[in-house]
């Protein structure tokens, strides 16, 4: 039964392999590239990191995906989703990996830079049939309360005239989509660290 | 995070390692001989092969 | 044939073996009953889940005010309570009582099998409310909150050391194939699960390798333990019904080296087109499609078991749901296959078409597997007989033909989709539109699988808390004198 054992330890030995070559390999290559990286602005960090947490938590993911496929894939950069297709290291910034894998709504990975204006996010996450009619993405009205006074800069009117403003959570929210340009600019090599 | 990484690898071995063991156990105690026997060992003298043991309720036994 | 072969049965050994057969099924019957109620639970919660999931995705105002029920907290809620609470569940109890079965062992310190029952329903609730409440980890197939994993790998400990002391004490002789799908899977599970709720959730890893993670994991867990219980299952229960044996069991064992061979590398085609190095999803897509090999040596070798005794179908419950799912395994697999293959994922991915795979596979398959494994378990496990046959041909029925209806309106939906993705003129709101119908005939879809599982859910009840009488019916062991049925 030599042969029966070898063909064995071959089959564990691919299941092992496929952990060590799936995950144990990529985790060390992108945990140094992690390392390397020079640190970001403590105020803007938090701030995104409550927003990142806010698109989590409400599960952004199930409908926005944020990779940027191939030119010769699929046609996202003729739909003006980014100006490359996203590489790995492209993500080092990004605490949690948010890919997605559907694409119920537009891909976001470059969104801070299709559509800059934190006011437009507002209208369109208070109610997305403001700014898409006929969108299926449900509204966040809970992220949004009535404007007490008349100080907020970033309240805005609806249709009935009553104001609203977003809450923290909101601002951490729309800061966080603001910050997404994974394809900017030129690819890092994927196999180096990117230079300090 | 090392401390993770050497666990996982550690526990990983020990499962690859133990499998072997098992496998070379089912070699050599005859598990791959009368291969054709095994699959009789879902029956038993009470429920023996040729009786099937399935049936709707309040239904009657077909003829198989 | 089956005169002469029980004849020749001394009645001794027919007595000894129904007494055995008595006492594995008692001893299973509180620990497992627990465990298949609770299961049960977390599918009528599951399915409450997927109903309003279903229906905002084409009226997004539906109950659309509140935090809580949003669509982002509704779905993963309804996967990970689908997933762990129920499946999962049903796959502890059904793997468990087959391999009491096939070990000849009953079940001891069923205590232990209680308290790890309370242990899971507590995570699964814990998780199931933390997601709802904003603490979904949005890691796929992971999202219950970290705090979840002790409850649940605590629990599975004791699932796995019942498998263990079932199978030290089993009679000298063979292993049969479902005890070493159900063993493996035993231990796989755990494994996968405690590796990504380490380096997903306790110690995240840099961002670009949790995808890969997160797929390896997911994928996985359909692969190495959902599908060896669903096949242990079929290798059980089909021959038991029957009272025939597996057509090939040599095949039966190359059907299970392979699939540990094959599967582990498959992960990488959820991220096809992805941001990763092109080996890393070559090699996927490549074992993706090796998987043709364990998928059609199982699809052979039930067919052939099955060939000559289809009309078995009429009169067994059981081997209706277990021929169904056995044979969405292999269409489910063969999709994956095919679906991995980039010319066709290009085009498929990102779509509401991997949904429906994934319902295939989770539903047509895993699913439909355990209701057939628990319509034969229950009578033996309470010495009663299901309540009334129409309560399981509506089950039966309204669940076959839901799915199957799902699958064809969200997979011929998602093509359509994919192919509009790629014609970058078509507006998104376009494509979004051209999606309704589909996602509206999926609530209907989802409307009558519901249907099915209250009829599942009440028969379930009826039988629980009917009284126990000696049956009326050959399939019981309860008839006064053991002697061999008259033909």
């Amino acid at each position: 039964m030599h042969k029966a054992s070898v063909l064995f330890i071959g089959f564990l030995a691919t299941f092992a392999t496929a952990w060590i070559g799936l995950v144990l390999m990529p985790a060390r290559h992108y945990n140094a590239q992690a390392a390397q990286l020079p640190a970001a602005s403590s105020a803007d960090e938090a701030l995104i990191d409550r927003g990142r947490q806010v698109y989590r938590a409400n599960g952004c993911l199930y409908c926005h995906s944020q990779q940027v496929s191939p030119r010769h894939f699929r046609r996202d950069q003729e739909r003006g989703w980014g100006e490359r297709r996203t590489v790995s290291s492209d993500y080092l910034r990004d605490k949690i990996a948010l890919l997605g894998t559907m694409r119920t709504g537009p891909d976001l990975a470059n969104i801070g830079l299709r559509n800059p204006s934190a006011s437009w996010h507002y209208i369109h996450l208070y109610d997305p049939q403001l700014t898409s009619p006929g969108s299926t993405m449900p509204p966040f009205r809970f992220l949004f309360e009535p404007v007490k006074d008349g100080a907020a800069t970033d309240a805005f009117a609806l249709l009935d005239g009553t104001r609203v403003a977003p809450t923290a959570d909101a601002r951490a929210l729309v800061a966080y989509l603001l910050s997404l340009k994974h394809s900017q600019g030129e690819p890092p090599d994927a196999f180096e660290p990117p230079a300090k | 995070m090392t401390l993770a990484f050497a666990l996982i690898l550690l526990t990983l071995i020990g499962f690859t390692v133990s499998a072997v063991f098992v496998f070379g156990w089912a070699a050599r105690s005859g598990q791959f001989r009368d291969v054709n026997a095994g699959a009789k060992a879902v029956f038993s003298p009470d429920e023996p092969e040729g009786r099937p043991t399935d049936l709707f309720p309040n239904q009657q036994r077909p003829k198989l | 044939m089956t005169d002469s072969t029980l004849s020749s049965i001394d009645p001794a050994a027919i007595e000894r073996s129904r007494e055995e057969r008595i006492r594995i099924d008692a001893s299973a019957r509180g620990p497992l009953l627990h465990w298949l109620a609770s299961a049960l639970f977390w599918l009528l919660l599951g399915t409450t889940l997927a109903l309003a999931a279903s229906v905002k995705l084409h009226d997004p105002e539906f109950l659309a005010n509140h935090a809580w029920l949003t669509f982002g907290r509704v779905r993963p809620a309804h996967l990970n309570t689908m997933a762990f609470g129920w499946a999962s569940a049903g796959s502890v109890a059904v793997g468990l009582w087959i391999m009491a079965r096939l070990c000849r062992a009953p079940l001891r310190h069923g205590w232990s099998l209680h308290v790890a029952a309370v242990l899971w329903n507590i995570g699964n609730a814990v998780g199931t409310w933390g997601i709802l409440t904003g603490g979904s980890t949005s890691f796929e197939w992971l999202e219950y909150p970290g705090g979840t994993a002790p409850w649940l790998l605590a629990a599975f400990a004791v699932a796995m050391w019942q498998g263990v002391d079932m199978m030290r004490r089993r009679p000298p002789g063979h292993i049969y194939v479902s005890q070493w799908y159900l063993f493996a899977a035993l231990f796989w599970f755990p494994l996968l699960y405690a590796t990504a709720q380490v380096l997903l959730i306790w110690k995240p890893v840099a961002a670009p390798a949790q995808p890969p993670i997160n797929w390896w994991f997911a994928h996985n867990v359909l692969g190495l333990w959902f599908t060896p219980v669903g096949l242990a299952a079929a290798y059980y229960l089909i021959p038991k019904v029957l009272g025939k044996p597996i057509h090939s069991y040599y095949l039966s064992i190359i059907g299970f080296w392979s699939l540990a061979f094959f599967y582990a590398w498959n992960g990488m085609h959820h991220l096809i087109g992805g941001p990763y190095p092109a080996w890393l999803i070559s090699v996927s897509v490549a074992a993706s499609v090796m998987m043709l090999v364990p998928v059609l040596t199982v699809a052979v070798n039930h067919h052939f078991t099955m060939i000559g005794n289809f009309r078995a179908l009429r009169w067994s419950p059981t081997l209706r749901f277990v021929v169904f799912a056995a044979m969405s395994y292999t269409l489910v697999s063969v999709q994956g296959s095919l679906t991995a293959i980039r010319a066709v994922n290009r085009v498929t991915h990102f779509t509401h078409y991997t949904v429906a795979h994934a319902h295939l596979g989770m539903y047509a398959f895993v699913t439909m597997m355990l209701f057939g494994a628990i319509y034969y378990m229950m009578p033996r496990l309470l010495n009663r007989e299901w309540p009334s046959a129409a309560l399981i041909r509506v089950h039966f029925w309204s669940c076959a033909i839901g799915v199957l209806f799902y699958w064809g309106a969200l997979s011929y939906g998602g093509i359509e989709q994919g192919l509009n993705l790629q014609k970058p003129d078509m507006p998104f709101l376009d494509i979004v539109a051209r999606t309704l119908p589909y996602l509206r005939m999926r609530t209907w879809a989802g409307v009558l699988m519901s249907v099915g599982h209250l009829a599942f859910a009440t028969s379930f009840l009826l039988m629980l808390f009917g009284k126990e009488r000696s049956a009326i019916t050959p399939t019981l062991f309860a008839n006064p004198a053991p002697k061999p049925d008259p033909a």
